[in-house]
């Protein structure tokens, strides 16, 4: 649809293309401001054959009004298109297309070599604006550090943070490392803050590779862990279990005791027996309970420790 | 699963407070949902979706939002209709997290990408590494949440007494079809079935229900129905949906056709596109021998290099012909020859999955094997000596979640992988195998795979989205420079090109390309000058070179199985192509940038929101049979982390018992980390019968704790702990009152691998003791142990001997009976007959499948029989009392029919004759019984 929009505009506007779309890329610098472009430096001949004959089959359309795009390239000296005509090369001054939407790509010099950049943009050109597409296409340095390093992109302001963007090796845009400082960080090694500009000048110099050595710190080896705490080591846990479970079992017989001093009450028939059994009875019964409570805890605590881990 | 089993737990928590039966009663096994990652949970709100996300992964959150609006707005036109409320949208890093989530109780296999609950229509789904599958996912089940959302205002506003529901090809073909081209998987399913003669009638499609071909037949079908009648057909089916009782019937009220024309037309168009591949393609199994072709999946070939291991002339593939998935060796001299097990799958924790569709394996020339397997929460890097079986490596990887496909630097020295990290970023890293460094060779948000070593251990290639047409889900082969990291471009178009391999000379890079409708074998150089293998019939993937370099093993799909084949590379080729990067009929390059710079939503912390999750009547809570009216429920938060239960019914026969006979309960359970646990309080009365049949009266009201902790999928510890007051009385004039404490602990494993009827391999035990208290006296009220110990071992594909071992004692002054008799535990004797404070129980079956896939013609007309297994068995147990001494054994023998009703219930029929071990006494003993297979 896009092509069609701009075939159609074309065809009732054939002046509205830039001239030189095959020209030296140095000779057509865009003007510093953007202005609408003087109707007399364009003509038709831009016009692809194919698009020419197309705007012939279709010049009976009404014309629709115009807008402007400018484009210009990093690196410079790129093929660039609106839709699927060829325009001219980069940079381009601001050039006369219908209004409308408007598919601007410039195509990387070495097409075979992949770069993350973006090489094509969709813009709205309302009627007589000028747009200026911008599209860096340079290739992104690999940052390279020794060894592998957090990568943060400082702040230009004190009060703002600063943005950690990754680890390295890695692929920055050229138009994010130009102007900010960068901060390798790396556990045992200095923090290295260097400006973008200069990695990106050490990616020029070395094949899009910019290598970073960190200095190391010599830091004694790292703290052993601190002991577990009481709570954790392992014996005091086994120990609650082991004792929480002889606790519980001693309770059994200890109750197994309460029983047959309850037995012997049960059966005596002196008054004396029965008192002292009745209390050897309850004595035993509480004895008893407060062993088997104190184990259950112990056993419980014990096992909990010793499968959650927490004390350590 | 864990879940369901922590609320049986709680359940069980407040049966236990009831009445005689202890926690040990319930026995519990199956495998563990675990929640390795505790995650923070953070949402950012857009028009009409809302994305559940943790700070890791917030830029496939902007992604996911930015995508789900994109699709809210074209589901919005197709479907005519606005979803009225906001649609929850839960998404995960990667497919191990995703594994974690609570909102769905089940476990969700490997293959599923995402899913629409219906209860709160929330969307749930991971990042699996490409944006353009993200994107096809996210679109796929917002066409579920348009569905579910005009099926409950088309049912509100037509009451009907009963409901249509849409059959699963229509429901997930539509999904496809509105969220996706037609593709490859798509090509191989249909294309297959076409060429086979298996297109089913629309009457017959839900035979592939649960199957992936459900998803592509019903995208075809829905294409169909879609060009031939206008998409708005697909619209009406749902908003007419109340106009019939029959899917089929309103198919025909919108579309004016009947089903079976629609069929027909359907079959007789596939047939006009597929079968003209017969004419110019040869068959796979004319162009290639078969090799490894058992029950359907066996993947991912690579040659063994060093031809002498082994007996020589070996290869390793992954295959889940055993019902496992294991990596099995094999020798490519013949078909299905002198297959062996290596490693042993989906049995232990470190190897909890293969990923058999995702990642390919390794072998080193010196014969070490790479693979990576899910190994506690997280994949791990394995290396294994083939000539000892020794594993020399486990390695987890820093800050990676998912791995996959390792592949050995041609020195030996070096193993590269992909690796997918907590923010969903897929890359490839390389790894030392002596120093153990692991080195980054792509850092980007594009998806990278498959990597493969040059013979000179330079370069490596790889398959990537970073092509022009990744946005769409396309993948091309890249070169990358080992040294200087730089990618080049190796193939280039609007198409998937995967799974590379270099060949041992250097000269050619096999791939799998679906630049021709299916995915087929080619071949490329280092400058990008390539051709097809061979014009065959099919599907083939995942290429790997013979040592000789002479031919190729590779996966093939055919009768809707995966097997491996072999083919001989030869010189004469056809299709051949060059790489050419045709700029301008190319989209710009594309970045994660551009999508995520349209989310400007700011995040906020995720505050619980609770919904209802089931409310029923009619409770039954008793394993003595015993039934309280009343009802229950649950309510759990949006992420499905906090859960509540509730339940309340009462006993009473009179009014003054209102109070007294009060049953009521509540629960809080919390599954967000990885201990589980739930509290609550409760109090219960009501008339209960024993084990022995005596009737008495209790109340319990206390509180209680339920934790349980997985060790792995496998492994778990359970615990609980209660204390309560009760009041008990069995009507003898001996009541007992006191305050009471109940702590139980389990420890269980499962690994077992179920069939339709019960499981037919693996092993299961539990471990359970409890200890009852009574505070008042200081007494033990019970102090129960039981044992119960399952041992699958599988005698052939489909035969199994399956022994169980059991065994329970209880002690104290009100100990638990258990009891036994009838098909569960001892069969050919009456249910509950025996009984006693002392078990022990014996069985060993051997279960084997009797009528598998049995149509009866006439007078029928092709009706399917159900599956039936048969057994036959062994038993042997008694019970006894604690003063007793120990029994003489009592015996069955016999066999038993057993039948899945509907997936969700067996139906079993034992015919056992008694015996004492010296004679078989006469009469048969028959029982029908609904349940599974212990």
């Amino acid at each position: 649809m896009v092509v069609a929009a701009l075939l159609l505009a074309a065809a009732g506007t054939p002046n509205v293309l830039h001239a030189s779309p095959h020209a030296a890329p140095d000779s057509t610098r865009a003007p510093d401001s953007v202005s609408a472009p003087d109707s007399a430096r364009v003509s038709s001949a831009a016009l692809a054959a194919d698009s020419a004959r197309a705007a012939d089959s279709l010049r009976a359309a009404a014309p629709r009004p115009l807008a402007y795009v400018a484009v210009e390239t990093r690196p410079p000296g790129l093929r660039v298109t609106f839709g699927s005509v060829e325009v001219g090369w980069s940079p381009l001054p601001p050039t006369a297309v219908p209004s409308g939407r408007v598919r601007v790509r410039a195509y990387p010099v070495d097409s075979r070599r992949f770069e993350p950049a973006i090489d094509g943009l969709t813009v709205d050109a309302a009627p007589g604006e000028t747009i200026r597409v911008s599209l860096d296409l340079r290739s992104h340095p690999l940052l390279h550090s020794e060894p592998a390093a957090t990568l943060s992109l400082l702040a230009r302001r004190d009060d703002a943070p600063d943005s950690a963007v990754g680890v390295t090796p890695l692929r920055l845009a050229p138009a994010v490392l130009e102007s900010r400082r960068v901060r390798f960080e790396a556990n045992g090694f200095a923090d290295s803050v260097v400006p973008g500009a200069w990695l990106l000048d050490e990616a020029a110099r070395g094949k899009g590779v910019a290598r970073v050595a960190l200095r190391s710190l010599h830091l004694p080896p790292p703290a052993p862990p601190p002991p577990p705490s009481l709570l954790g080591r392992k014996w005091f846990q086994l120990g609650l279990v082991g004792v929480g479970a002889l606790l519980t079992g001693g309770a059994a017989i200890i109750r197994h005791q309460g029983d047959l001093a309850y037995d012997r009450y049960l059966e005596a028939s002196d008054p004396r027996v029965i008192e002292r059994e009745y209390d050897r009875t309850v004595h035993y019964d509480r004895l008893s309970a407060a062993t088997l409570g104190t184990g259950q805890v112990m056993f419980t605590a014990g096992l909990f420790f010793l499968v959650t881990g927490i004390g350590k | 699963m864990k879940k369901t089993r922590l609320l049986l737990a709680l359940a069980s928590a407040a049966l236990l407070a009831a009445p005689a039966s202890s926690w040990a009663q319930y026995y519990a096994f199956g495998k563990n949902k675990v929640q390795y990652d505790t995650f923070h949970w953070l949402s950012l709100k857009g028009e009409h979706v809302e994305v559940f996300y943790y700070p890791e992964e917030e830029p496939l959150a902007r992604a996911a939002i930015v995508l789900a609006e994109e699709s809210y707005a074209d589901l919005a036109k197709k479907f005519q209709h606005e979803v009225p409320r906001s649609v929850p949208l839960i998404v995960f890093s990667t497919h191990h997290h995703f594994e974690q989530n609570n909102v769905s109780p089940f476990f969700v296999p490997e293959g599923v990408q995402g899913f629409t609950e219906f209860m709160k229509g929330r969307v749930v789904l991971p990042y699996t590494g490409s944006y353009g599958e993200f994107r096809h996912v996210i679109h796929h089940e917002m066409v579920h949440v348009f569905q579910f959302s005009i099926l409950e205002e088309v049912y509100k506003k037509n009451r009907r007494s009963t409901y249509v529901v849409p059959p699963l090809w229509f429901s997930e073909g539509l999904a496809e079809y509105w969220s996706n081209e037609w593709d490859a998987q798509g090509e191989m399913v249909v294309a297959d079935q076409v060429l086979e003669g298996d297109v089913p009638a629309i009457s017959e499609l839900w035979r592939y229900n649960g199957t992936f071909t459900i998803y592509k037949l019903g995208q075809s079908l829905c294409e169909h129905i879609g060009k031939t009648y206008g998409d708005d057909a697909l619209r009406r089916l749902y908003t007419e949906i109340y106009k019939d009782d029959r899917f089929e019937r309103l198919l025909q009220r919108v579309t004016g056709v009947s089903a079976k024309r629609i069929s027909e037309d359907w079959q007789y168009a596939l047939k006009r596109r597929y079968f003209p591949h017969v004419k110019d393609r040869t068959g796979l199994t004319l162009a290639a021998e078969e090799r490894a072709m058992s029950q359907g999946v066996n993947l991912k070939p690579v040659a063994v290099p060093d031809t002498s291991l082994f007996g020589g002339h070996r290869y390793l593939f992954v295959s889940a012909r055993s019902g496992y998935t294991n990596i099995y060796s094999a020798s490519y001299k013949g078909r299905e020859r002198d297959v062996k097990s290596i490693v042993r799958g989906q049995r232990n924790a470190q190897f909890e999955s293969f990923h058999p569709f995702q990642s390919r394996i390794g072998v080193s020339a010196k014969g070490q094997l790479a693979f990576v397997s899910k190994w506690s929460g997280k994949d791990a890097l394995f290396l294994m000596d083939l000539a000892t079986k020794e594993i020399t490596l486990r390695r987890h990887m820093d800050g990676l979640i998912a791995l996959s496909s390792p592949a050995w630097s041609p020195d030996g020295s070096k193993i590269a992988f992909a690796g997918q990290s907590n923010d969903g970023q897929a890359d490839l890293f390389s790894l030392d195998v002596a120093s153990g460094e692991v080195t980054r060779l792509t850092n980007d948000r594009y998806t990278d795979a498959d990597p493969s070593w040059s013979p000179d251990g330079t370069r490596l290639v790889f398959a990537s989205d970073r092509t022009r047409f990744g946005a769409e889900g396309r993948h091309n082969l890249f070169l990358l420079d080992t040294a200087t990291l730089d990618v080049t471009y190796l193939t280039y178009g609007k198409w998937t090109d995967q799974t590379p391999s270099w060949s041992p000379d250097g000269s050619q890079i096999a791939f799998a390309s679906d630049r021709d409708g299916a995915f087929a074998l080619y071949t490329v150089d280092a400058t990008g000058n390539g051709s097809r293998v061979s014009r065959t019939l099919g599907t083939s993937l995942d290429p790997s070179w013979t040592p000789d370099g002479k031919s190729l093993l590779f996966t093939g799909y055919r009768k809707g199985g995966f097997g491996i084949y072999q083919i001989p590379v030869t010189e004469s080729r056809s299709d051949s192509f060059a790489l050419a990067l045709d700029d301008a009929a190319a989209p710009p390059q594309w970045t994660w940038e551009t999508t995520l710079a349209r989310s400007t939503q700011p995040a906020e912390s995720y505050e619980p929101r609770y919904g209802l999750d089931l409310v029923s009547g009619g409770l039954s809570y008793n394993p003595n049979e015993n039934v309280g009216q009343g009802v229950q429920g649950a309510v759990s938060d949006l992420l499905g982390n906090r859960l509540f239960v509730f339940q309340l019914g009462n006993t009473a026969e009179k009014s003054s018992d209102i109070l007294t006979r009060m049953n009521a309960g509540a629960w809080y359970v919390n599954r967000q980390h990885r201990w589980n646990y739930g509290v609550g309080a409760f109090h219960l009365a009501g008339d209960y019968e024993d084990a022995i049949g005596i009737d008495y009266f209790e109340r319990r009201a206390g509180a209680s704790i339920v934790a349980s902790y997985p060790f792995s999928r496998f492994d778990r510890i359970e615990g609980t702990a209660q204390a309560f007051y009760d009041q008990k009385d069995r009507g003898d004039g001996n009541p007992r009152e006191g305050f009471l404490t109940t702590h139980g602990v389990s420890l269980i494993r499962d690994n077992a691998l179920w069939f339709g009827t019960g499981p037919r391999d693996g092993s299961r035990y539990n471990l359970t003791g409890s200890v009852t208290t009574n505070w008042n006296t200081g007494r033990a009220e019970n102090l129960t142990l039981s044992a119960d110990l399952r041992r699958y071992l599988r005698i052939s594909q489909w035969t199994t001997l399956a022994m169980r071992v059991q065994g329970r004692m209880s002690n104290g002054a009100d100990p638990e009976r258990f009891v036994m008799g009838g098909t569960h535990s001892l069969r050919g004797y009456d249910r509950r007959s025996l009984f006693g404070t002392r078990v022990f129980l014996a069985n060993v079956e051997y279960r084997f499948p009797l009528l598998h896939h049995v149509v009866i013609g006439l007078p029928f007309d092709g009706l399917e029989l159900p599956t039936i297994d048969g057994a036959v068995f062994a038993d042997a147990g008694n019970a006894w009392e604690k003063f007793e001494s120990f029994p003489t054994p009592k015996g069955s023998l016999g066999f038993s029919l057993r039948t899945n009703l509907g997936g969700y219930l067996v139906l079993r029929y034992d015919v056992a004759r008694r015996t004492d071990f010296k004679d078989i006494q006469p009469g048969w003993h028959r029982e029908f019984y609904l349940g599974f297979d212990f």
